[in-house]
């Protein structure tokens, strides 16, 4: 039999890549639920587990997060600030309450990361209405500080910032 | 004799209503480092040790982490009016409400100068006219 090689398409050489694609960074494996089969007399347990990595984990904290606020900048900066300073992902989800009291119900708060030479802050800024006056916007502030903000900053590592801006389209 | 800190406040305070933007953001910028320097010379005296470079966020943050009251206060007023700096020198975008910003700036300079004289047993300096 005459045989001969033909290169098939998907037999063809590959560029590959320098080198191969960072994969999430994994930290731990964690058990998820109750165990799901048995075989005969030896008991085999199968568990499922889920792979829980520090990005993931990051990213799912950002998500929920946009249910309460409007992250203006890239997910990946405030996901990459949260990582450095993770605290801030527990103060964000408690800080709603306090500032729809002082500031209203229903306010957009945007979220952004400021750069500079020396330090990276994430500014939490509620939308208020031109209508407001700043004294009264200022006294909202003021409230939120006695309230919730002063007893709590000191887990924020000095990288939060809670402030207002007022909007003339808001 | 030392520089006496509070003249930029008195400048940036004569520049509030230019309605230049590089003068408005002058404004911020300038307001912020009164009061950074006000507050750095008193932790400094309390016992912050702080070192460049990051100056600013030590200095805040310690501030944050302090027993006292007063000086977490100062630390939050203090980051708060940074974050105006920040925006003043490295977003090169537009800043809505600049003007509002500038008023709102130098209301907490004065805001965070009585803070410190209160503190320090001292009556604090004249206010500024509006």
């Amino acid at each position: 039999m005459n045989s001969q090689f033909v290169v098939a398409a998907w037999d063809a050489p590959q560029t590959r890549p320098a080198k191969p694609p960072s994969l999430p960074q994994i930290t731990e494996w964690r058990q998820q639920g109750r165990p799901t089969a048995r075989i005969a007399d030896n008991v085999v347990f199968v568990h499922r587990y889920r792979q829980t990595g520090a990005k993931r984990d990051l990213w799912r904290q950002v998500r929920s997060l946009q249910q309460y606020y409007t992250i203006v900048d890239s997910d990946r900066i405030v996901t990459e600030l949260i990582g450095e300073e993770p605290a801030l992902f527990a103060l964000l989800l408690e800080a709603v309450r306090p500032l729809r009291m002082a500031f209203g119900e229903k306010r957009l708060i945007y979220v952004r990361v400021q750069f500079s030479d020396d330090d990276t802050l994430l500014r939490v800024a509620v939308q208020l209405p031109v209508s407001l006056s700043n004294d009264q916007a200022e006294r909202a502030l003021r409230s939120f500080d006695e309230h919730w903000w002063l007893k709590n900053c000191q887990r924020s590592g000095g990288a939060l910032v809670f402030d207002y801006e007022i909007q003339d389209a808001v | 004799m030392p520089f006496d800190w509070r003249e930029f406040l008195i400048v940036a305070h004569g520049l509030r209503n230019d309605p230049r933007e590089g003068a408005q953001r002058t404004c911020l910028g300038r307001t912020y480092y009164y009061i950074f320097n006000l507050c750095l010379a008193k932790a400094y005296t309390i016992g912050f040790a702080g070192k460049l470079p990051g100056l600013h966020k030590q200095l805040w943050k310690w501030c944050q982490k302090s027993p006292n009251a007063t000086v977490r206060q100062m630390g939050v007023y203090g980051l708060r009016m940074y974050s105006l700096r920040i925006d003043a020198d490295y977003r090169g975008g537009v800043i809505p409400s600049l003007a509002t910003e500038v008023k709102t700036q130098l209301s907490r300079a004065q805001a965070f100068e009585t803070l410190v004289a209160q503190s320090n047993g001292q009556t604090p300096p004249a206010t500024l006219p509006p």
